[in-house]
């Protein structure tokens, strides 16, 4: 009997990896087989003809793929970097503040990263709307006149940016106020006693201690901020004039206002490698040692 | 004593169940449905309501004269139950798609004719009852634009049974103050030239936001202004000499459609992305003249109940959509309809519960007025039952502006990719309009799209 002893822990794996295997080797599997196949919602009842990368070499040839990619990496670069400076820097005030004080804000900023997409979509529509938004009233009040901040591509961008960063800074608040709170006070009086600075001691002690945290928000942010599509397509459902339709939002939009299935299969494999190149880059960035 | 009193309660038992058994000689049958709701019919379209007790009081003519209760009536051996799906517009695109691929078993399925053709195409409904509904089409009268919508590859699918009638509203009191009448700006040159005056007016005068508020940028505007098209002999689509489809808008006709709307938003129309709220913003007098439905009807008299509908049209006028001098009045007329699946349990049941909607003008009747949705075949329109019920809550000039609306309605072409062609239309729409790209240009861009979809 006891020769299967080792076997135990694999057993015990076994329903959990059954699990996995199902919901994502499964799921990718049908993903990159009907991307490597022409499915529309006209011959999904019907045999698939097998057309290779085809599918592939359509999105890159499709005129709005470029402007997609385009409005991903506005929409992803401005989001994230907002989130992890803004995040941190109120994770740092917390930090320093009071505990009462502490204790009091951090609930609140959670409360944007704990409100429903939907919920908060229909809010920054509320805020920002051009007859019932809360902002025009101001810019009305003014004496200007309103703006349609979602009905025009010059500031529908600037409109989802605003509600993402919105919806996602608290995670960040979050995670490194707890990472911040992870330094040792006897490394901080030690520091003070060896005479380091404000400045050499975040840079030199603080930083290095909080970079594994810096890393995984990352990672985590940008996964969350290039599959926010749902925020968008509730907001501004990608346009006016695409200016809002980022890569993955396309390829919803693609398979399920369309039919176009293949297409948008096409598109979520090639926004997950895109996600994966931008983490391997992180990685390369922030050491890998860290992890 | 004990045993005499349970041999009575085991006889008492059986007897009871037996009677049971009696009352359930019916046979019961569950019609799946899948549906969008609709805020006036609780009961979810015209078939029979769904938690009876609140429709029955609520609406006792109806709901004695409901299609499934008809149903009932001619078979007595047959209870009918509905099971009905109801997904919000929003998601129902999504969902439709996800019944088709996963061969859901429904009954019946309510379905926009914009999608008519694509879910034909799927080969998941069935026209197996396209004869009844042609012989239908013909005996009751259903516009030709109606008929046409209702078909994909000279087969019926359903009866596209309501449309409505996209229509200009407008703030009298606003119109006259700015020195115009119904008749000026009942062209559409005439709306163009007296747009800044209103604007003005509404802005200066009454403390509205703008003059006239323009749905954009929503996913049932993105072809309305394609009336105007067909007016100036345009067409989305045509048939080439070699009878294959190839774009109709890219002409003078197409440049001066969206050219059109470019000059309203010159003149003072604000384009609005938050469409949800323009009925409200009217109603709010926010805006002079706004771009709504004919359901807009019911919101207005329930905002107003205690005015007669003298008092009402003397308030507020209506315009179905404007027309260009000497150009016979067209407008996009979409609408809904039932359609079969293959896969459906109880397909025979299910096409009767729609004949007997399509016959029984009482229950047909109340559905539409109750939607403020309006009747597509000339027979309806004519219906005593019809006429009277709606008269009662639609003013009789607003009524007759609907019918002209609906009679001069124009058809989508009856082809799968609909959905990719009219994005290719409305991206030229809103490049000229928004981003002052000249009206040739993002036209010929669109076709060029179009031409590649068609070939595709």
């Amino acid at each position: 009997m006891d020769k299967y002893r080792a076997y135990v822990p694999y057993l015990f794996l076994f329903p959990a990896l059954g699990i996995l295997f199902f919901f994502q080797f499964f799921a990718w599997g049908w993903n990159i087989n009907i991307a490597l196949h022409d499915v529309t919602i006209m011959n999904f009842r019907r045999a698939w003809p097998f057309v290779g990368l085809e599918n592939f070499r359509d999105i890159f040839t499709d005129p709005v793929t470029l402007v997609t990619l385009r409005n991903t990496a506005i929409f992803a670069t401005t989001g994230i970097i907002s989130q992890l400076l803004i995040g941190t820097g109120i994770a740092y005030l917390l930090f320093r503040a009071e505990r009462g004080i502490e204790n009091f804000f951090r609930p609140i900023f959670i409360i944007p990263w704990l409100t429903s997409v939907l919920v908060a979509s229909f809010g920054w529509r509320l805020v920002l709307g051009r007859d019932t938004g809360i902002v025009n009233m101001v810019i009305s009040s003014l004496g200007f006149e309103p703006i349609s901040f979602i009905g025009h591509p010059a500031t529908a961008m600037l409109a989802i940016v605003l509600a993402n960063i919105w919806r996602g800074t608290p995670f960040t608040i979050l995670l490194m106020n707890s990472a911040m709170t992870s330094i040792s006070p006897q490394l901080v009086e030690a520091s003070k006693i060896d005479g380091a600075s404000q400045w050499t001691f975040y840079t030199k002690i603080a930083l290095p201690i909080l970079k594994p945290f810096i890393l995984m928000n990352t990672i985590l942010i940008t996964v969350w901020t290039i599959n926010a599509y749902g925020l968008i397509l509730n907001m501004t459902g990608g346009g006016p004039i695409n200016a809002t339709r980022v890569f993955p939002l396309h390829g919803y939009l693609a398979a399920f206002n369309e039919g176009r299935f293949s297409f948008g299969a096409g598109i979520t494999i090639l926004s997950v490698l895109m996600t994966l190149v931008l983490i391997y880059f992180y990685l390369r960035f922030y050491d890998a040692d860290v992890v | 004593m004990k045993k005499l009193a349970v041999l009575a309660l085991t006889l008492s038992l059986i007897l009871g169940l037996g009677l049971v058994g009696t009352g359930q000689d019916k046979e019961v049958i569950t019609l799946k449905v899948m549906t969008t709701p609709h805020p006036g019919a609780p009961h979810y379209g015209y078939l029979g309501p769904v938690g009876s007790g609140e429709t029955k009081e609520k609406m006792p003519e109806w709901y004695e004269n409901s299609p499934v209760r008809v149903y009932e009536k001619n078979h007595p051996n047959v209870e009918i139950k509905l099971d009905v799906d109801v997904v919000p517009k929003s998601n129902y695109t999504k969902q439709l798609y996800l019944a088709v691929s996963s061969n859901k078993k429904y009954d019946l399925v309510r379905v926009d004719e914009m999608q008519v053709a694509q879910l034909a195409a799927t080969g998941y409904f069935t026209p197996q009852f396209s004869e009844d509904y042609e012989q239908w089409a013909e005996e009751k009268g259903l516009y030709e634009n109606f008929v046409k919508g209702s078909t994909y590859d000279g087969k019926f699918y359903g009866i596209l049974d309501r449309t409505g009638s996209r229509a200009i509203w407008v703030w009298k009191d606003v119109l006259h103050e700015a020195g115009y009448t119904m008749e000026d700006i009942s062209s559409a040159e005439g709306l163009l030239e007296a747009l800044p005056e209103i604007t003005e007016t509404a802005k200066e005068e009454f403390g509205m936001s703008s003059g006239l508020e323009y749905p954009f940028d929503a996913g049932w505007v993105v072809d309305q202004s394609w009336g105007w098209l067909y007016q100036l002999g345009g067409s989305i689509l045509e048939k080439n000499e070699e009878g294959e489809w190839e774009p109709g808008f890219n002409n003078e006709a197409g440049a001066r459609t969206l050219n059109y709307i470019k000059n309203l938003v010159d003149n003072g129309a604000t384009l609005q992305r938050d469409w949800q709220w323009m009925l409200a913003n009217f109603m709010d007098r926010k805006y002079a003249m706004t771009y709504e439905g004919s359901w807009a009807v019911s919101a207005i008299t329930s905002k107003y109940p205690d005015k007669s509908h003298e008092e009402l049209t003397d308030m507020i006028g209506v315009i179905p959509t404007t027309k260009f001098e000497g150009k016979e009045l067209r407008a996009l007329a979409g609408g809904w309809m039932w359609m079969i699946p293959r896969a459906a349990p109880n397909p025979d049941v299910a096409h009767e519960v729609i004949m007997t909607m399509l016959n029984n003008r009482e229950s047909y009747a109340h559905m539409l007025v109750q939607e403020g949705n309006l009747p597509t075949s000339e027979w309806m329109f004519d219906a005593p039952q019809y006429k009277d019920m709606v008269t009662r809550d639609i003013p009789e000039p607003w009524y007759e502006q609907f019918r002209r609306g609906v009679a001069g309605g124009v058809h989508r072409p009856s082809l799968e990719k609909y959905s990719q062609i009219q994005k290719a239309f409305w991206d030229a729409t809103q490049r000229v309009v928004v981003n002052d790209v000249p009206a040739e240009e993002a036209l010929d861009r669109a076709a060029k799209q179009v031409r590649e979809i068609l070939e595709d």
